[in-house]
């Protein structure tokens, strides 16, 4: 017997005729398998619609309010942290790019005596200023000491005036006049 | 769907929360009912249903006002809690192996009281019978009554497949709830006579 065709009229929402509903009653009265299977799914009906919806415990919105905050600050903190790491590996893309484009043109030896000579010029220039500085000084106090003590005087007052002026005009801003 | 509530749409599209928070206070009990049928508990129901608005927040910009805002929703809740159970099958572990009191709560409440009776209880058991996605066509069409075009369109599919997949839902529901019945009502009746325990 085929019992497809009476399990589609029992499960499946159709509307019966009438001449359906006398085949199906009639299979029913001598199908143990069917019945059940009607018994079945009719009881399950009736318990779906009785069944109480599950509604959340009180404060579902608040949570929600709560947890979208906790999620966006960490929506934030991703972006951010892509970001970083985005800028980090193309510095390093760069970096890489430009060494490699560094490299072919320039032998490594040619580099070192570059930088080696590099730090020597600045060595001696160095050395060159410092005696320079030192001549004039020299110079200065054995022509006049009091032109030195002038110098150091107008020094001393130009950056009191400009520290006087930097206070009032910026550090005071934010303060309540009464 | 009405003027106001088009309105709140259309502000939270805007990137106004509080009137996102009014969809949330609208819709939370059919979205949470939906995770709780999907997932078949409190706890993992109230995480399903805040991530289903979070998502829904996210990809508001993508909801077409002319369709139902709550079908629109559903499907997301639908969707996630499908997910959510496929990956629950690799655990080792389920919540519902675990001892009742291991299970946070949210305290007593008239909710999680009726979630605890009987006829829940029988609910959950069946639901978990059915794969992910027969159980959530089945969650949709008998709780929300929705068609078996909505299903469709709801969880991805064609017409024909969700027939299917009800058909043979309801076959093997039908056949487990005829089962459980003489089990149960052996423990209805050894409550009511023999166990004072109960």
């Amino acid at each position: 017997m085929n019992h497809t065709h009476f399990e589609e009229l029992i499960l499946d929402d159709i509307k019966l005729s009438p001449e359906q509903k006398k085949t199906l009653e009639a299979h029913l009265a001598e199908c143990t398998q069917c019945q059940k299977i009607q018994t079945g799914w009719s009881g399950l009906r009736q318990e779906m619609r009785t069944t109480p919806a599950v509604n959340p415990a009180p404060g579902f919105t608040q949570r929600w309010k709560a947890n979208s905050e906790v999620r966006r600050a960490q929506q934030q903190m991703i972006q951010s942290r892509k970001l970083i790491i985005g800028f980090s590996i193309s510095g390093f893309m760069l970096l890489a790019i430009l060494s490699i484009v560094f490299f072919t043109q320039y032998s490594p030896a040619d580099l070192l005596v570059t930088i080696f000579r590099t730090i020597t010029r600045l060595a001696i220039g160095f050395e060159e200023l410092r005696q320079v500085v030192t001549i004039w000084f020299k110079i200065v106090i054995s022509t006049s000491p009091a032109t030195l003590a002038i110098f150091i005087s107008t020094w001393f007052v130009i950056l009191s005036l400009g520290l006087f002026i930097s206070y009032t005009r910026f550090w005071r801003k934010g303060e309540v006049r009464s | 769907m009405s003027n106001l509530e088009l309105d709140w749409i259309q502000k939270a599209r805007q990137g106004d929360e509080e009137s996102f928070s009014l969809l949330v206070e609208k819709y939370q009990s059919p979205v949470y009912n939906l995770c709780y049928r999907m997932l078949g508990t409190e706890v993992e129901a109230e995480d399903a249903a805040q991530e289903a608005f979070w998502r829904a927040y996210q990809n508001l910009v993508k909801f077409d006002p002319q369709r139902s805002f709550i079908t629109w929703l559903l499907s997301i809740a639908a969707h996630y809690c499908i997910d959510e159970t496929r990956k629950r099958r690799y655990n080792t572990i389920e919540l519902d192996m675990l001892p009742e009191d291991t299970i946070p709560d949210f305290g007593p409440s008239p909710e999680s009281e009726a979630a605890r009776s009987e006829e829940q209880v029988r609910m959950r058991s069946l639901l978990k019978k059915l794969n992910p996605q027969d159980r959530a066509a089945i969650v949709l069409r008998y709780w929300y009554d929705f068609s078996e075009e909505e299903i469709a369109n709801s969880l991805s599919l064609t017409v024909s497949a969700v027939k299917s997949r009800l058909h043979r839902s309801r076959l093997a529901l039908a056949t487990a709830y005829t089962e459980l019945q003489p089990a149960t009502t052996t423990t209805k009746e050894r409550m009511r006579h023999e166990s004072h325990a109960f």
